[in-house]
């Protein structure tokens, strides 16, 4: 095998890092593997998480408690085939669907407001069979992303064009904020914004842009915080943290003594007390402060790590390649998962104000899990088809077959 | 418009995620390593809580180990009322096994408290039952309770337990420290629904058990002594009555009766005058049981033996003041004997003259009148002898036929208990030792012993007492056949304790000692305000041959065989 690593010379952005490191990294399928590598670790650690900081809640709901982690493995099972599927994709595929795949989303996110059912303020679930539901506007982010790359890439020669560059991508994304923030869903249509811009900076939008988008998303966020009062009380409990101890802030507070008490080491794998009903949604958005608690400073690190990683191969991915929609797409992904996560981990640590959205990868939920794999199988096949990938793996099946023979 | 090298694009974005994750990390180390340990203390501090472990309560039992007061497990039973979805039906499950009113109950089940108590001190066996039925939101707590399986036999001795159990009246509450043992406590861990965590920290500190104590009382004696009492106190129409049954070599106490009384299981219904104890907490004139103290300070000073003769007259002046006997006569010739059995107020009056007031005063003291018996029992009454320097001129003669001084039941049976034992007063007891949970036995110490007469004395003060209950003397009710008896008829001046004057009514008693030879138990009967019936011989002395009879079987305590002294009551043909 190490003769494949020396067959590739070494790139120049990766020319920093020294020895063993840059060998590893310079490897044409480092990507692939640190996708799949990082993805599967958080996979593995949120279902292990899930089964911890589910089981109380589980048990009190449902009798067993396993029942929460059981539908999360099976989530899982079912995410990991659409992984494998998405990763055998070729690039033409999602082009081909990426209207469909908009035209679903918005159907949908508009089926939603009618026949949708209400969990905790929020009108964004459809019921589907027996105890499961789904949230559109999960889905609708990954039409977004398929869709606007199929998008700047047609328009690719155009878009020095400010008319080109911005319709109908923000026309678009913005009638599926609009549709999102009629559920009540302020966190995701955030993250649709995210996306969007995180796709424009991608393809090279001029910076005024995104200081023109950060002045509108100041703006807006002021507003829709003024419109909504559990908003501002989040608001102002994220500006005057301890005031409210018992109430908005409780949370918060909760999620702080769980990693305090986990220290150093933590209090080991499903010890934590939070979980004994101080810490609400322990297994779904505060997922993060179990961890903490019971994986301690090593496992928190480990998961900012993993998150780091996935940022890192994404990104690559996306500024590598010579594909225009694998790189939106790759950044638009990215986006998702990163702005998510900062989001999610962010309003953990006390540091940014609650937006009530999942940690990706590793918090409970089929709706929020089923996307985010099929978006990284995808993220896969683009990986697998970058030219210097394909040749390292022609000459691995063929080593392969050689050693066989 | 120009483009971006999306490039650079890429590797802002991987820069931005970098910082922010950067930041995170700076955070994480300030909440889990730098403030990790204050936090991790504040969240303990959310989460410990502390329950006390009751100590089991210790036991009363009696002389012979009987169980008069012991402590059995019992149940609370709570309702968490948010996990009650139907109120109706559980009140109309539980309402047959409690007995309680299905309206009561769904008040109780209904609203939005998570801790509600149902009913207290169940059964295991009720709560078994509502255990069975699998009631949501309807739980238990351990809890004790103190049974009293006599019920009111010797309730006013042992006292009772207030809802909190702790001793609130009798040996329960002088004893209390003994037999409530050391509570424990239990620390963990728990969430905020209450449900203890099992993976948390769990510190229990066991309980000590109580210390057991055990009486003098026989159980037997206490339960004849009481129904006795109550019979005779019924059908007298007294307000009350007591009986001391006395060994007078120990000092011990064997039963402590008196009526009305109580039901210990159920002391909050009680009347409160019913539930304490008056043999030692009502004081009452002794009136002619007292003369027994007066003959004997006369005869131990060598001034008078049995056959003293004394002329009463049909009245006597002393001070401004004339004084009778209780029944109008002319002239008699009377020995001190016959004093003593016809109970002569004058008799006794010139018999006590021959020694005098402070003599009489330094007897009575050394009798134990006016002084605590040493019992320590909560609300004990002293009673009270006016100091001899504040005697009157009628203070010496009407002291020394027992009135205008004041005692207790068991002081006065003390003093009986004193002649009997030839003049030896031992302090009496009612706690005959403490059991400690690990086997050890703790006795009381030593009771004091005063020789108060010589036992000469003692001896024809005896033979006296027996001239009372024989031919000519007042107290023949109280007569054993077989046995001799020597006691002393009482029918005193009855002072209402709410003015502190003489009313129409008296104090009937009879306290008197069995065999007067070999003198091994002492009965004294009173009853207050007898409206049927008035004298002590007729209404008191019976009781005593009841009570006095059965102990005497009980204990086992054979005739001895002697014949009374029989002494001249009258001279000259008086």
């Amino acid at each position: 095998m190490t003769y494949l690593e020396n067959d590739v010379a070494p790139t120049s952005e990766t020319g920093r890092l020294s020895g063993r490191a840059r060998l590893l990294l310079d490897h044409p399928l480092s990507t692939y593997y640190l996708l799949i590598g990082a993805s599967l670790l958080l996979l593995i650690l949120g279902l292990v998480m899930v089964l911890s900081a589910s089981s109380i809640e589980s048990y009190r709901v449902f009798g067993s408690a396993y029942t929460l982690a059981q539908r999360q493995a099976m989530f899982a099972v079912i995410g990991v085939v659409m992984l494998i599927f998405a990763a055998r994709t070729a690039t033409q595929f999602w082009r081909a669907i990426s209207w469909y795949l908009l035209a679903l989303s918005l159907v949908l996110l508009v089926a939603v407001l009618i026949v949708g059912v209400e969990v905790a303020g929020q009108r964004n679930w459809i019921e589907l069979f027996g105890p499961f539901r789904f949230q559109p506007s999960e889905f609708a982010k990954f039409a977004l992303i398929v869709w606007g790359a199929d998008l700047l890439t047609r328009k690719s020669r155009l878009l020095n064009n400010w008319k080109h560059l911005l319709v109908p991508l923000l026309p678009v994304a913005g009638l599926m904020m609009v549709l999102v923030l009629l559920e009540g869903d302020f966190g995701n249509a955030f993250m649709l914004a995210a996306i969007t811009t995180g796709m424009l900076f991608a393809i090279g939008a001029p910076m005024r842009l995104f200081a023109i988008f950060a002045g509108l998303g100041a703006v807006s966020v002021w507003l829709l915080t003024i419109a909504a009062p559990y908003r501002m009380d989040r608001f102002t409990a994220w500006l005057n943290p301890g005031n409210d101890r018992l109430g908005v802030d409780w949370q918060v507070t909760q999620g702080q003594y769980a990693m305090g008490t986990g220290g150093f080491w933590g209090v080991g794998l499903g010890a934590s007390r939070e979980k004994w009903g101080s810490l609400p949604e322990a297994h779904t958005d505060f997922i993060f402060p179990v961890i903490g608690e019971e994986l301690g400073l090593v496992g928190t690190l480990a998961v900012l790590g993993l998150f780091a990683l996935l940022a890192f191969a994404i990104f690559r991915l996306s500024k590598t390649t010579s594909d225009a929609f694998v790189r939106v797409a790759a950044a638009g992904v990215g986006s998702w998962i990163l702005v998510q996560a900062i989001l999610n981990i962010g309003a953990v640590l006390g540091l940014l104000p609650i937006t009530g959205v999942p940690l990706p990868l590793v918090s409970y939920g089929g709706s929020s899990l089923l996307p985010i794999l099929a978006a990284v199988g995808m993220l896969l096949a683009f990986a697998r088809q970058e030219p210097a990938a394909r040749t390292a793996l022609r000459r691995k099946s063929t080593a392969m077959s050689l050693r066989r023979r | 418009m120009r483009l971006g090298n999306p490039a650079r694009r890429g590797g802002i974005l991987t820069l931005l995620v970098v910082i922010a994750l950067t930041i995170f990390a700076a955070r994480l180390i300030d909440l889990q390593a730098v403030r990790g340990e204050s936090l991790a203390a504040a969240a303990l501090d959310q989460r410990l809580r502390t329950v006390p472990i009751v100590a089991g309560r210790g036991s009363i039992v009696d002389i012979f180990g009987e169980p008069l007061a012991v402590t059995v497990e019992a149940r609370n039973l709570t309702v968490d009322q948010t996990l009650v979805t139907d109120p109706t039906a559980v009140a109309i499950a539980l309402s047959p096994i409690l007995r309680m009113d299905i309206g009561e109950l769904i008040s109780r089940l209904t609203g939005e408290r998570r801790f509600v108590y149902v009913a207290k001190e169940l059964t295991p066996d009720t709560w078994r039952r509502i255990e069975a039925l699998r009631l949501p939101g309807v739980f238990s707590e351990e809890t004790a309770r103190r049974i009293y399986p006599g019920e009111d036999l010797g309730a006013n001795v042992i006292g009772f337990v207030g809802a909190d159990g702790i001793g609130a009246g009798g040996i329960e509450y002088a004893y209390d420290a003994v037999l409530a043992g050391t509570a424990g406590s239990l620390t963990f861990e728990r969430g905020p629904g209450g449900r203890v965590i099992p993976t948390a920290q769990r510190e229990q500190v066991d309980a000590t058990a109580g210390a057991s104590v055990q009486l003098t009382i026989d159980r037997d004696i206490q339960h004849i002594a009481q129904s006795a009492i109550a019979a005779q106190v019924a059908s007298s129409r007294a307000d009350s009555g007591t009986v001391v049954v006395m060994d007078p070599r120990t000092g011990q106490i064997l039963a402590l009766a008196e009526a009305p009384t109580f039901d210990a299981n159920s002391a909050g219904e009680a009347a409160a005058g019913d539930r304490g104890n008056r043999a030692l907490s009502a004081v009452y004139e002794p009136g002619s049981t007292s003369k027994v103290m007066t003959i004997a300070a006369v005869v131990d000073q060598g001034m008078a033996t049995p056959y003293s003769t004394f002329t009463v007259p049909s009245g006597l002046k002393r001070g401004d003041k004339v004084f009778h006997d209780s029944e109008p006569h002319g002239t008699l010739k009377l020995t001190l004997a016959g004093v003593m059995a016809k109970s002569s107020n004058m008799g006794t009056i010139l018999a006590a003259e021959r020694i005098g007031g402070r003599t009489l005063y330094e007897y009575l003291k050394k009798f134990g009148i006016g002084e605590e018996t040493g019992l320590n029992f909560p609300g004990e009454s002293s009673g009270k002898v006016p100091k001899y320097k504040d005697w009157t001129a009628t203070s010496f003669p009407t002291i020394a036929f027992g009135q205008g001084l004041s005692v207790n039941a068991v002081q006065a049976a003390s003093v009986y208990a004193t002649i009997a034992n030839d003049g030896l007063r031992v302090q009496p007891s009612l706690v005959a030792g403490v059991l400690n949970a690990d086997g050890s036995v703790e006795r009381p110490p030593a009771p004091v012993v005063t020789q108060v007469v010589s036992a000469e004395t003692a001896k024809q003060v005896r033979a006296m007492l027996e001239s009372v209950v024989g031919e000519g003397g007042t107290g023949t009710n109280a007569k054993i056949p077989g046995y001799r008896i020597g006691g002393k008829t009482g029918t005193a001046m009855y002072v209402d304790p709410t003015c502190g004057c003489y009313r129409d009514g008296v104090v009937a008693s009879f306290i008197g000692m069995a065999p007067t030879d070999d003198a091994q138990l002492v009965v004294a009967v009173s009853l207050v305000n007898p409206r049927i019936g008035r004298y002590g011989g007729e209404l008191a002395a019976p009781i005593f041959k009841k009570v006095m009879t059965y102990a005497l079987q009980a204990r086992q305590i054979p005739p001895t065989g002697t014949r009374p002294a029989n002494l001249a009551l009258t001279f000259g043909g008086g």
